[in-house]
C-alpha cells in the first residue's frame, strides 16, 4: 500500500478538518519526519501572515467607516451645483435603460475568474498567453480582448476562446460574445470544462442582447443537464417565464 | 430578511452604505455608556477593535448562530474589551516590577531569522495575483472549505478550486526559492 501524501494534508490539519484517524496518522508522521515538521511550520507562518494582512485590511475598512463625512462649505456649494447635472444624467440613464429591459437581469452576471494562470506580479515570462491573462485579471478588458483575439488567430484553444468571449462580455459586446461562444467547436462539454461553463454565459449574453426566447431555451438546457450554474439558470428561467406569461 | 440578516449580508458584500448607520448608532451608545471609564481615544480603540471582530465573525459565517440583535452582540464584545483594558491598567499599576514573572526568552538570532522568513513570505504573498490572494485568504483566514470557495468565488467545482489553490501555493513556494 502506498504511503499517504502527508504534506498535502497539512493545510487541512491546520484548519482542523481531518478526521480523528487521519489526524493521528499525520501526527505520528510529524513526530518521525523533520522535513514534514518544517513544512508544517511554513504552513503556520503563511496562515499567520494571511491572518495579519487580512485583519489589517479589515481595520482599514472599519477606520474608513468612521471618516468625518461633513463637507467643507465650498464642497457643499459644489455639490448643490452638481444636482441639476446629475438629475439630467439620471434622466438620460433612465430613458436609455427603459429601452433595455434585459438589464434587470444583470445581477445574475458575475465575472468569471482567471482559473488558468495564477500570477506572480513582477514575474517575467515568454509565454504569449501570459500577457492576455494578466490583462484579464487586471480588468483591462479591451487589452485582454485584443490579445486573446491575436492568440486565437494563430491557434484556437478552448480556454483562449472562452476568455476572449469573457473579455467581450465585460465590455458588454453581447453580439461578439455570442458569436465566439456559439461558433467555436469545444473539445469537451463535460462538467467543469469551459465547454460546460460557456453555456451559462451564452444564455446571459443572449438575454442581454434581447434574444429572450433563445436565452430561455439555453437556460432550460442547462437546468435539465444540471450544467454549470444550473440552479441560477432555473431561477432565472422561472423569473423570465413569470414576467412574460404570454410569450 | 430581518434587520440582522440584512446587516450580515452588508458585511459579507462589503456594502459600506449598509453598515455605516449601524456603526454610528452603536458607537454613540457605547461612548455614552462608558464615558468617564476610559479616555475617548481608548474608547474609540476598543470600539473599533470590537467592530473588526464583529465584521470578521460575519465574514466567517459565525453570526448565523447569534440569537438576538447584533447591536447587543457588539456591545457585549465592547464590554469584554473594556473590562480587559481596565484590568490591564490596574495590573500595570500594581505590578510595575515583578521579578517572578516568567518571560519566554528566545535567542536574538532565532528572532531575527523568523523575522526575515516572515518578511520574505509576506512580500511573496503580496506579489501573487488578486485571484491567488483571494483564494488563500478564503482558505486560511475565513476558514472556508473548497466547496464553499468554489461557490463564493465562482469556480465550476471544488476540484477546480483546489487545483487553483495548489497552483497558487506552488507559485508562492517558487518565489521563496
Amino acid at each position: 500500500m502506498s504511503q499517504p501524501d502527508f504534506a498535502a494534508m497539512l493545510p487541512d490539519y491546520l484548519m482542523d478538518r481531518l478526521d480523528q484517524k487521519t489526524k493521528a496518522e499525520l501526527e505520528l508522521a510529524l513526530a518521525q519526519s523533520e522535513t514534514l515538521r518544517m513544512q508544517l511550520e511554513d504552513e503556520k507562518r503563511l496562515q499567520r501572515i494571511i491572518h495579519r494582512q487580512s485583519r489589517e485590511e479589515l481595520r482599514m475598512r472599519v477606520r474608513n467607516l468612521d471618516q468625518d463625512r461633513t463637507f467643507p462649505k465650498w464642497k457643499t456649494w459644489m455639490a448643490a451645483a452638481m444636482i441639476p447635472l446629475l438629475l439630467g444624467l439620471g434622466y438620460l440613464f433612465w430613458t436609455q435603460s427603459a429601452q433595455r429591459p434585459a438589464t434587470d437581469y444583470l445581477s445574475y452576471y458575475e465575472s468569471y475568474p482567471n482559473t488558468v494562470l495564477p500570477f506572480v506580479r513582477g514575474e517575467e515570462t515568454e509565454d504569449p498567453a501570459w500577457e492576455a491573462f494578466m490583462a484579464y485579471e487586471s480588468r483591462e478588458y479591451v487589452k485582454a480582448a485584443e490579445l486573446f483575439t491575436q492568440l486565437n488567430r494563430t491557434q484556437t484553444k478552448d480556454e483562449w476562446v472562452f476568455y476572449e468571449a469573457m473579455s467581450k462580455m465585460e465590455l458588454q459586446d453581447w453580439n461578439n460574445t455570442i458569436k465566439l461562444l456559439e461558433n467555436h467547436s469545444w473539445t469537451s462539454e463535460e462538467k467543469g470544462t469551459f465547454g460546460d461553463v460557456k453555456d451559462w454565459y451564452l444564455a446571459l449574453a443572449l438575454l442581454y442582447s434581447g434574444e429572450e426566447a433563445e436565452a430561455q431555451q439555453q437556460l432550460r438546457n442547462i437546468f435539465l443537464r444540471q450544467g454549470y450554474e444550473y440552479i441560477n439558470a432555473g431561477k432565472l428561467l422561472e423569473q423570465l417565464e413569470n414576467e412574460t406569461p404570454n410569450k | 430578511m430581518n434587520a440582522s440578516q440584512r446587516l450580515i449580508h452588508a458585511f459579507q458584500t462589503n456594502h459600506d452604505a449598509g453598515i455605516r448607520p449601524f456603526y454610528q448608532a452603536v458607537k454613540e451608545r457605547f461612548l455614552k455608556m462608558y464615558r468617564g471609564k476610559l479616555d475617548r481615544d481608548s474608547l474609540m480603540d476598543v470600539f473599533q477593535e470590537a467592530f473588526v471582530r464583529l465584521y470578521e465573525a460575519a465574514l466567517k459565517g459565525k453570526l448565523d448562530e447569534v440569537n438576538g440583535d447584533l447591536d447587543g452582540y457588539l456591545l457585549g464584545i465592547c464590554r469584554h474589551l473594556v473590562a480587559r483594558k481596565l484590568g490591564q491598567l490596574i495590573q500595570h499599576r500594581t505590578e510595575e516590577w515583578n521579578p517572578d514573572i516568567h518571560v519566554e526568552v528566545l535567542e536574538w538570532e532565532e528572532l531575527e531569522e523568523e523575522d526575515v522568513r516572515e518578511k520574505k513570505l509576506g512580500s511573496a504573498f503580496e506579489k501573487l495575483g488578486e485571484q491567488c490572494q483571494k483564494i488563500l485568504q478564503a482558505f486560511y483566514y475565513l476558514g472556508w472549505d473548497m466547496v464553499r470557495i468554489s461557490k463564493e468565488m465562482n469556480y465550476p467545482n471544488a476540484e477546480t478550486a483546489k487545483s487553483q489553490k495548489y497552483r497558487c501555493m506552488q507559485h508562492l513556494k517558487k518565489q521563496l526559492k
